[in-house]
């Protein structure tokens, strides 16, 4: 897989689809990810902070999920779920869900859809993906500002330029190539920075 | 090989037996529709597994050898057997309902490493059941990587006690059959002396929420061609743990015992410790 950038796009899904398809963009699936905060489930008056992660799922992997908490990333598989329920010991406190499509144009793969966080749309995302590119820190090519020209220079203008550099040094573990993995995090990442999670 | 999709992976008999079946194995004989299409549904839905382990246990003190022969004479597959087994426990008090208030659930999460591969097993507590003669326990297998250990004790578990298990597993279409010994730990990580010299033999097959009876009718049909080379019973290891007979405080140690007998009266591997009633033989610990 390739390289991404996910961002939020403050105007309206049909301006940017537009603009998708003036760049000879097709449609190609739906696209959709779901992203839930546990919470550990404290008796009443222990007076500690509860433990939280944050478990995504992406439909376009069936058969896994991905569990982002404090320091560690994990990618196991789905069935996960049935046992955070069966062991009782962390409670699902809020979903956030992206439900939209898949466009090609390409080397360059973008989602977008709209963010859905209690029933209420909070914004729209859209991620791009460089499928040339797997090693964005090491690649002579450095496909981040390939990125960064084709999503300011295509999809903008933007306020502010779209930040494709993301710095993974917090997760030392994660592999060296971009992953799935790199992906959850930036999720979680910008979730919390759009004040949705 | 083992093939965990069609044999059923783990084994061992007793306490820590572990079958790690990623798919569940259904008995082709009639009249068990119920069986079927519980399993079904529930593999065709993610995320909400209720599949259930039938199993039987027993120790082998019959000649090795004789029992192979019939083994192999009624099943289809025989893989070895080789892993290491790590079981987790919760340290996390429910927060409800209001009669668990502040209990700790019984559920495990047993981790299997196994040639650099982690096969992670939920436990959950033993449903004895009267008119089922088997043991049921709901299980959810998945399978992790290096990192679920740390991310284990980050939801709040903690390794419990380990143990090398080594068999052989004997599968037919829709049950298996392990064989093996389980051997110490040693402090380093490594292979110790057998636990026990004899065999334990565990007998199980997977089974969908409501076919609980045809799974045990048919693994108990299986352990009668057994019988007499093993005796292979419904047998709730909660007892050799939560016996309100036996309490350590009160118990006294085996050497004051009255006709115990005195090769029992160290543990194996301790260095000619005494053992205490309520020590976990597996990791030097109590229980």
């Amino acid at each position: 897989m390739g390289y991404k950038c996910i961002f939020l796009f403050k105007g309206t899904i049909p301006d940017i689809v537009k603009r998708i398809e003036f760049l000879g963009g097709v449609k190609v699936s739906t696209w959709a990810i779901n992203c839930s905060l546990y919470l550990e489930r404290l008796p009443e008056g222990t007076g500690m902070a509860p433990r939280e992660f944050h478990l995504l799922v992406f439909d376009e992997k069936p058969k896994k999920c991905f569990m982002v908490s404090r320091d560690t990333i994990l990618e196991t598989d789905r069935e996960i779920i049935s046992i955070l329920d069966k062991a009782n010991s962390f409670k699902k406190r809020q979903t956030t869900e992206v439900i939209g499509s898949r466009y090609e144009i390409g080397d360059f793969i973008i989602r977008l859809g709209p963010i859905v966080f209690r029933q209420e749309v909070k914004g729209i995302a859209v991620e791009v993906e460089y499928s040339a590119c797997a090693t964005p820190m090491t690649s002579p090519f450095n496909c981040t500002k390939l990125l960064s020209e084709f999503i300011n220079g295509n999809l903008g203008p933007f306020p502010e330029p779209i930040q494709t550099h993301f710095d993974f040094s917090q997760y030392p573990s994660l592999p060296k190539h971009y992953s799935d993995l790199h992906t959850s995090y930036q999720y979680v990442h910008f979730f919390r920075n759009t004040n949705i999670n | 090989m083992q093939n965990y999709n069609k044999a059923g992976g783990g084994g061992g008999g007793g306490q820590h037996s572990l079958p790690y079946q990623t798919k569940p194995q259904v008995p082709n004989t009639s009249g068990q529709e119920a069986y079927f299409n519980t399993l079904n549904n529930t593999q065709g839905k993610a995320g909400a597994s209720n599949i259930y382990e039938c199993s039987l246990h027993g120790i082998l003190t019959t000649p090795l050898s004789t029992f192979i022969q019939r083994v192999k004479g009624m099943m289809r597959c025989e893989a070895p057997v080789n892993y290491k087994e790590m079981v987790f426990k919760t340290t996390i008090q429910s927060a409800g309902p209001s009669w668990a208030e502040g209990s700790i659930l019984p559920s495990e999460i047993h981790i299997r490493y196994e040639k650099n591969t982690v096969y992670v097993r939920y436990i959950g507590s033993p449903q004895v059941k009267e008119n089922i003669n088997a043991m049921i326990r709901n299980v959810i297998d998945i399978k992790g990587n290096q990192s679920f250990f740390t991310y284990i004790e980050n939801l709040g578990y903690v390794k419990d006690y380990e143990y090398f298990v080594e068999g052989y597993c004997y599968s037919t279409y829709n049950l298996s059959l392990y064989l093996v010994n389980h051997k110490r730990v040693l402090a380093d990580g490594t292979r110790g002396d057998a636990i026990n010299k004899h065999s334990m033999v565990e007998l199980q097959c997977l089974s969908g929420e409501e076919g609980f009876i045809a799974a045990a009718e048919h693994l108990n049909t299986y352990a009668e061609y057994l019988y007499p080379f093993v005796e292979l019973i419904k047998f709730d290891h909660r007892n050799l743990v939560t016996d309100p007979i036996v309490q350590p405080q009160q118990a006294p140690p085996p050497s004051q015992i009255p006709g115990f007998p005195a090769h029992m009266m160290t543990m194996p591997g301790s260095g000619g410790q005494p053992y205490q009633i309520g020590q976990n033989p597996y990791t030097n610990s109590n229980f």
